[in-house]
């Protein structure tokens, strides 16, 4: 076989109407322009030809024959090539149940040989030769040979990809392995339920973006959920929500004596009484169990202003029945001395329960100048 | 019935004598209610519908 042999010139810089001299296969020498020279490194591989088919070629049996066209080849620094068919008779077929290549190459003595690959269930290409150029492969089963290469088991290239974080490595250049233990997608088990209990299936991301499209965002206090007098309700345990009413203490205006007790209740028509069981009558009855906190009153003097001694008010507790129940010591700093003075009594922890009966309990100090016209209001403030 | 009854009863405060006079009222006898009614026991308020007893 002859050679086509490229000048090469290293340190030569042609213009682009220069010409060169090439040697040609037959030893004749062709005149080309520099510039259609292609410089640089050439890899090694086919060049043209070296198709493979398996058919009936000469051999004894029927389409167990493998057959290669001219071909021509380039393993650095010469290029190599056939004129006529390369014909392997007689194939031999693998065992039952398995499978093995036989490798077709270029070689460096122009040339085309095989090589006879591993029997295995599922094949793998035989090792290339020292000094040799892949042409292709033929796959040899226990039934049939074909250029057709087996791809069960093997990953499309295009699917590398998406795929790549499946996979250990490559096999060739044209398909990639994927794990011993990996298991192909069941889409059977993807489902439109997000909702669906199994431990087999899985929502697609569109069932998983709807159906938390549905769901409340996490709760951020004072954000997407209120806070109730400044507290959060985030948490577990419970929020005591305080709350409470008034209950309201007034009499007619009188000139009180010195050194008298007197009995108030809520009667806006009635001076107070010195008997206690006339005055219960205008009692105030709690409506609700609770604790009373505050109580806030007024004094005035309408007629003449009594002089600056205190008297002292307590709040007595009756039950449903008009029982006694207990007394307890309101304040003994108020006086008659303005046309009006403002108390605020604060801190009280007096349980009362429902049905309970209340009367202020007033007792007068002895005046150097009795008021006249004297008269108190007040609120008892409950919390519940 | 109602009726009322004035009552001279001075207090001394620190050495000093206060005059006063007290007014009571009853219903039916009872108690009812004890009020300072003047320092001269005329110019003070009486309730109406009540009777000196």
């Amino acid at each position: 076989m002859g050679k086509k042999k490229i000048s090469e010139f290293t340190t030569v810089t042609p213009s682009s109407t220069d010409k060169f001299l090439v040697e040609q296969a037959d030893g004749t020498y062709k005149s080309v322009l520099a510039s259609s020279i292609t410089t640089g490194t050439t890899p090694d591989g086919l060049n043209s030809g070296g198709t493979i088919t398996v058919g009936t070629y000469g051999g004894s049996g029927t389409n167990n024959d493998i057959r290669v066209t001219p071909a021509s080849w380039y393993i650095s620094p010469d290029n190599y090539s056939t004129v006529i068919n390369t014909d392997f008779l007689d194939i031999a077929l693998s065992s039952s149940g398995l499978q093995r290549y036989i490798g077709i190459y270029g070689t460096t003595s122009n040339t085309i040989t095989k090589v006879e690959g591993s029997e295995a269930a599922l094949a793998t290409y035989p090792t290339t030769p020292a000094n040799s150029i892949v042409i292709g492969y033929v796959l040899v089963n226990d039934a049939s040979a074909s250029t057709t290469p087996d791809l069960s088991g093997y990953m499309l290239k295009a699917d590398k990809a998406t795929q790549a974080s499946n996979v250990t490595g490559t096999n060739d250049t044209t398909y990639i392995t994927p794990l011993a233990n990996a298991v192909k997608e069941n889409t059977a088990n993807k489902s439109s339920s997000y909702t669906a209990s199994s431990t087999t299936t899985y929502a697609n991301t569109k069932a998983l973006v709807d159906g938390l499209a549905t769901k409340q965002d996490t709760l951020v206090s004072g954000t997407n959920i209120k806070t109730v007098g400044g507290n959060s309700l985030l948490g577990s345990g419970d929020i005591a929500i305080s709350s409470g009413y008034t209950q309201f203490f007034v009499f007619v205006a009188f000139s009180p004596a010195d050194a008298t007790t007197y009995y108030i209740g809520n009667a806006p028509n009635s001076t107070p009484t010195t008997a206690v069981n006339t005055t219960l009558a205008r009692s105030v009855m709690i409506t609700k169990d609770g604790i009373i906190k505050t109580f806030a009153f007024t004094t005035a003097a309408f007629s003449t202003l009594g002089s600056t001694e205190n008297g002292t008010l307590t709040i007595e507790l009756y039950d449903i029945n008009k029982s006694f129940v207990s007394s307890n010591s309101l304040t003994s700093v108020f006086k008659f001395d303005s046309i009006c003075n403002q108390y605020l009594i604060t801190g009280l922890n007096i349980s009362v329960l429902e049905g309970y009966n209340v009367i202020l309990k007033w007792v007068t100090p002895t005046w150097a100048t009795n008021p006249t016209q004297a008269w108190i209001q007040g609120n008892l403030y409950i919390q519940t | 019935m109602k009726r009322y009854e004035i009552k001279y009863e001075p207090v001394t405060i620190e050495g000093t004598l206060y005059p006063k006079y007290n007014i009571y009222y009853y219903i039916n006898g009872v108690l009812e209610n004890k009020e300072f009614h003047s320092i001269d026991g005329v110019n003070g308020e009486i309730r109406t519908g009540y009777t000196q007893l």
